[in-house]
């Protein structure tokens, strides 16, 4: 795994979600640390590459943003079909896109391997005067969907679904970083022990790195008080 | 310690295993070692786009630090840095138009740092003789992804790439004098040894008498495996094979597929790979735009053009475009708004007509008040798409910048009444990169609309719900390049990119967005000409596909690299350029007629079954023009 180019594991994220929903702001505030407002529609698909450092390990995210209308999914989810983690990004101000989720959902299902890790973050989390909404809401949504359960012979499996939510805002960069060092981290745990089991048992499981409970110090933003 | 033995100490470790010591030992050697520069050339210039005249003056450096070697390029600190544009004879312009935010904001999205180690390769174009220009260095990354071009303004590059070699290994491409390749030292080694196996090259020729071989053919695609394996490392071969001979293998490598290939299509099991000696490429040049006075020369009396000389100015239109300020006029007639036999009085007349049935469906929306909208949700759906949309369309051009900006207002209406026009497809994505241009050219709600109308009958297909037509077209584009790329066909066959997905956004919006806001207003109405064929588009496509094949190939570039690539393209590519080897791909089909097969013929419409579309004037209903 140690090599020369410049890290020690690579994953796969892609971004889904409704359009207009702040998918390539998020993406862009991540890699460049900058907001830019205004940027075109995200047509077809696009990947950006950055290096973080977890646990001491240089952990390579691969981040496909993808264009948010529907009828264009076929031609571009040729593209991320193998990826490890997905976020699934709604805007706190939208409702609709909030309840487009659940189609979401399912679509990752289908196209996405079992253990695909999934995030849920709310975006445009500084636009608080217009959410529409509630952080609880989300939060039972992420619940409902966080575990999985597989029966597996012999031994029953837990399966990480989506392991967590947060409001996230790329305008006054709350959480964008931590999002994906979350997720990073959470990856390369899961990846830890996949591979250690599979030594052990001859078959890939997924380790219950899938499903720790990550008590991690998120900052809460927008409060509601 | 220095930095880079430093981190040679650190990789040295590892490698033994000490893996937990791994991040200890990082930390403490950044928060020793200071970082050294091996090089640092100031005046090298980045390039925003291909046809922005703007080059922001950076350094250029080599880095040695604790975790690696990196090649960074960063915006010169100067805060008075002037921006240096140069005109076409390179002679450098002072320009300061520019506030001190907007150049560091520039500057900050192009700067980069790369590690040594994610080079892959790079385009080292240096100007032609006397044209005053500068030497230039593209790094393209093993992502795919490629770094803004630097121009070298004070120095030649040489001593950059002199300073490299220290580190990485590089050759120049057999096939691509411009194009240098970060070798990879064991693929290296092991082409190597298979040369000095195979001396004077004809095991290749031994390898295809084998009997072995046609055996396989039951079982295999033998055409892309001797194209993807055979033909690459014939190519890649190192010097130990001579040029002449090389050109004597592959020949008899092509005879002994077609052997293969007629044997097989006998026994029916063979996937029939056209391949064609096409002829030569001929030199097309662009010509001047169409001027005002050229354009009236069509016209008769009346203003209506001329139908006999109509196919004469499609024709001109097609080598040239058309000159800015006749595009208000122009474009009414490539769109269909008005008919090329309309006098002027007819249009008048219609156009009144038109701008009634406009203000008539506008105020259909414009009339929907909230509380219907709470029981509309398919009308509401659509306006929030448009809303969100207009919002985020070419914000970067002046015509759009700057808040409540009136023409984004226009825009809105044009499309919202697009989508009362047409329900059924209602708003897609991508139908704002459309209109756009058209409002620019017209200025004016009413115009922009029923031109919006014409071209959406050219596009509206790759809008709808199921894609075949986009799908179509992918198909049509990799048909297309088997028969002028097939080296390329089937290395993207071999990298399971033949889907060809890498162009939907070039197919989508007509390379909206490859090009900038000018340059696609050129491209456009070289399109709506019609000429020389339909489908030129996807000609176009080939034609970008085809300059790059070196670089796709050389690199061994995968999916997403390829992907990666395409997309990176943007902003960086010639469109007069583009459009000659378009044409002169064109040409080469258009001689190779009798050879192709019949639906390539049909859908490019050459050929016998070509239909004279000269005397047709085009008309929104004109079928031709939807599959243009």
């Amino acid at each position: 795994m140690d090599n020369d180019d410049g890290f020690d594991y690579l994953f796969k994220i892609v971004l889904v979600g409704d359009m207009g929903v702040g998918k390539t702001c998020v993406v862009q505030r991540f890699r460049s640390g900058n907001f830019v407002d205004r940027q075109g529609t995200t047509i077809g698909v696009d990947f950006t590459m950055k290096t973080l450092n977890v646990d001491g390990k240089r952990v390579k995210l691969q981040i496909w943003d993808t264009g948010g209308q529907e009828r264009f999914r076929t031609i571009t989810q040729s593209y991320y079909r193998s990826a490890n983690g997905i976020v699934l990004c709604y805007d706190i101000t939208c409702k609709q896109s909030f309840g487009s989720l659940q189609r979401w959902i399912d679509d990752v299902s289908k196209f996405a391997a079992p253990n695909v890790v999934k995030l849920l973050i709310g975006t445009k989390c500084d636009l608080e005067d217009q959410r529409s909404i509630e952080t609880e809401e989300a939060e039972m949504l992420q619940r409902a969907n966080g575990r999985i359960f597989f029966k597996r012979k012999p031994n029953p499996n837990w399966i990480s679904g989506m392991f967590a939510m947060l409001e996230t805002s790329a305008k006054n960069d709350i959480n964008v970083d931590n999002a994906f060092l979350e997720l990073a981290t959470l990856l390369k745990r899961q990846y830890d022990q996949g591979v250690l089991e599979q030594g052990a048992t001859g078959t890939f499981q997924l380790g219950s790195g899938g499903t720790t409970s990550i008590n991690s110090p998120w900052q809460r933003c927008c409060q509601y008080t | 310690m220095l930095p880079y033995l430093a981190y040679r100490y650190v990789k040295n470790k590892r490698e033994k295993n000490q893996r937990d010591m791994d991040s200890d030992l990082d930390s403490m050697v950044r928060s020793i070692v200071p970082d050294k520069a091996v090089i640092s050339i100031p005046g090298v210039a980045a390039k925003l786009g291909e046809d922005s005249k703007e080059y922001i003056p950076g350094v250029l450096s080599i880095l040695e630090k604790s975790v690696g070697v990196f090649i960074e390029w960063r915006p010169s600190e100067d805060p008075d840095a002037t921006w240096v544009m140069t005109s076409d004879d390179g002679n450098a312009e002072m320009v300061h138009s520019r506030s001190p935010e907007e150049k560091r904001d520039r500057g900050a999205r192009v700067a980069f740092s790369m590690d040594v180690n994610d080079l892959s390769s790079f385009r080292n174009d240096e100007p032609k003789r006397g044209s005053g220009g500068f030497p230039s260095i593209r790094l393209i990354c093993r992502d795919g992804s490629s770094q803004v071009p630097l121009f070298f303004r004070n120095s030649s590059t040489g001593e950059f790439i002199d300073r490299l070699q220290g580190y990485i290994t590089l050759r120049r491409s057999h096939r691509d004098a411009d194009l240098v390749i970060v070798v990879d030292q064991k693929s290296e080694a092991l082409a190597k040894s298979v040369s000095m196996l195979d001396e004077n090259g004809d095991i290749l020729s031994r390898f295809m008498q084998n009997p072995y071989m046609t055996a396989m053919t039951g079982f295999s695609k033998i055409t892309s495996f001797v194209q993807d394996q055979v033909i690459p490392s014939v190519l890649n071969d190192t010097d130990a094979v001579t040029q002449e001979e090389k050109i004597r293998l592959m020949r008899e490598l092509r005879l002994a597929e077609e052997q293969m290939r007629v044997h097989s299509d006998a026994a029916g099991e063979f996937e029939v790979v056209t391949q064609l000696d096409l002829p030569p490429r001929p030199e097309i040049y662009r010509e001047l735009p169409v001027s005002r006075e050229l354009w009236n020369s069509f016209k008769l009396s009346n203003g209506s053009i001329d139908p006999m000389k109509l196919h004469h100015l499609k024709m001109n239109v097609f080598r040239g475009g058309l000159n800015a300020e006749l595009r208000k006029e122009a474009w009414k007639c490539l769109l269909g708004y008005r008919q090329w036999h309309e006098s002027d009085s007819e249009f008048e007349k219609r156009r009144t007509e038109l701008a009634k049935q406009y203000h008539n469906m506008k105020s259909q929306w414009m009339s929907v008040t909230e509380d219907q909208e709470k029981r509309f949700s398919k009308f509401v759906k659509r306006k929030s798409l448009v809303e969100k949309d207009v919002a985020r369309t070419d914000r970067t051009v002046p015509f759009f910048q700057g808040e409540d900006n009136v023409n984004l207002i226009h825009l809105h209406n044009v499309l919202m009444t697009y989508v009362m026009y047409n329900f059924d497809l209602g708003y897609v994505q991508g139908m704002s990169d459309f209109a756009s241009p058209l409002l620019f050219v017209m200025k004016d709600e009413v115009d922009t609309f029923w031109c919006f109308v014409g071209l959406m009958e050219m596009t509206h297909k790759n809008f709808e719900k199921d894609q075949a037509f986009i799908k179509l077209q992918m198909n049509q584009l990799r048909d297309l390049v088997m028969i002028i790329n097939p080296k390329l066909a089937n290395y993207l066959e071999s990298e399971k990119s033949d889907d060809m997905y890498f162009c939907f956004r070039w197919v989508l919006v007509w390379f909206k967005r490859e090009f900038s806001f000018l340059d696609t207003c050129k491209l456009w109405e070289v399109l709506w000409s019609g000429q020389p064929c339909p489908r030129f588009l996807l000609l176009i496509c080939v034609a970008i596909l085809d300059s790059q094949t070196n670089i796709i190939i050389d690199n061994h570039f995968g999916l997403t690299e390829i992907l990666k690539h395409i997309n990176d393209l943007s902003m960086h590519l010639k469109v007069d350029e583009i459009l000659t080897a378009a044409e002169a791909i064109f040409h080469q089909l258009s001689a190779s007629q009798n050879k192709l097969p019949a639906h390539i013929c049909q859908y490019l419409n050459i050929g016998e079954s070509a239909v004279s579309s000269s005397n047709n004037s085009p008309s929104r209903s004109d079928p031709d023009r939807e599959d243009l």
